[in-house]
């Protein structure tokens, strides 16, 4: 990929978050949030991220949890 | 005293199980991002209110002590996953040395012993601006994750 298209879809993809937050904005306004619009915001978010990794200052991990369910145990 | 990890702060996430909360973490104002020092020794098992972290929170041009709104929340679930996120935090035009960790909390607008502690996020190394912009781009996969479907 050429520099050229490497900060096209750069661009690409930070337009494409911000269209997405922009409409996740005025659907909360309207209390009426999808969730396929959050999803392809979040869907969105992580291209865009992927492509930016390493220009900022902080890019700290996801913050991993489990919700671990336990195996009942038997009764008499 | 140090910052080793990330996590969640379990009191707060007790309160959002038992509903005392009464904020939502989708708000458009009432999630906040702070940032603190290594100086920082975090109790994910009692810290609970922003006064526990305040001692150690950053300064500098720029930076407003509180941090900043967490905007364009969301919450999504995908294959067992829960994922919160947010659009990357930013301080334009700013001078701040040693950021550690971003804490994220509820800001009740009032004394900082009010506001909740959610999640604190390790940078893992120390990260300074100097009249430029301190952005913190949250990972690919999110701001936290729940795996409830272990």
């Amino acid at each position: 990929m050429s520099r050229a298209d490497e900060l096209r879809a750069r661009y690409e993809a930070e337009m494409a978050v911000l269209e997405l937050e922009d409409q996740l904005l005025a659907a909360k306004e309207d209390g009426d949030v999808s969730r396929d619009l959050k999803l392809e915001l979040r869907e969105a978010r992580r291209v865009f991220r992927e492509q930016r990794a390493g220009d900022a200052k902080a890019s700290p991990d996801t913050i991993e949890t489990t919700a671990a369910v336990e195996q009942p145990g038997g009764g008499n | 005293m140090s910052i080793t990890a990330s996590g969640l702060y379990g009191l707060t996430l007790e309160k959002q199980f038992i509903d005392t909360i009464g904020l939502s973490l989708e708000s458009e104002t009432a999630v906040k991002v702070l940032m603190v020092l290594d100086a920082l020794t975090p109790n994910f098992d009692t810290h609970d209110f922003r006064a526990d972290v305040t001692a150690n929170e950053v300064s500098g041009t720029g930076y407003s002590a509180g941090g900043n709104t967490l905007t364009t929340t969301e919450i999504t679930l995908s294959s067992g996953v829960l994922t919160y996120d947010g659009a990357d935090v930013a301080w334009p035009t700013s001078t701040i040395s040693n950021a550690m960790a971003a804490v994220g909390y509820f800001a009740r607008g009032g004394a900082d012993t009010a506001d909740e502690l959610m999640f604190l996020s390790d940078f893992v190394t120390q990260a300074s601006s100097s009249g430029g912009t301190f952005t913190i781009q949250w990972a690919a996969a999110g701001i936290f994750t729940v795996d409830y479907t272990p």
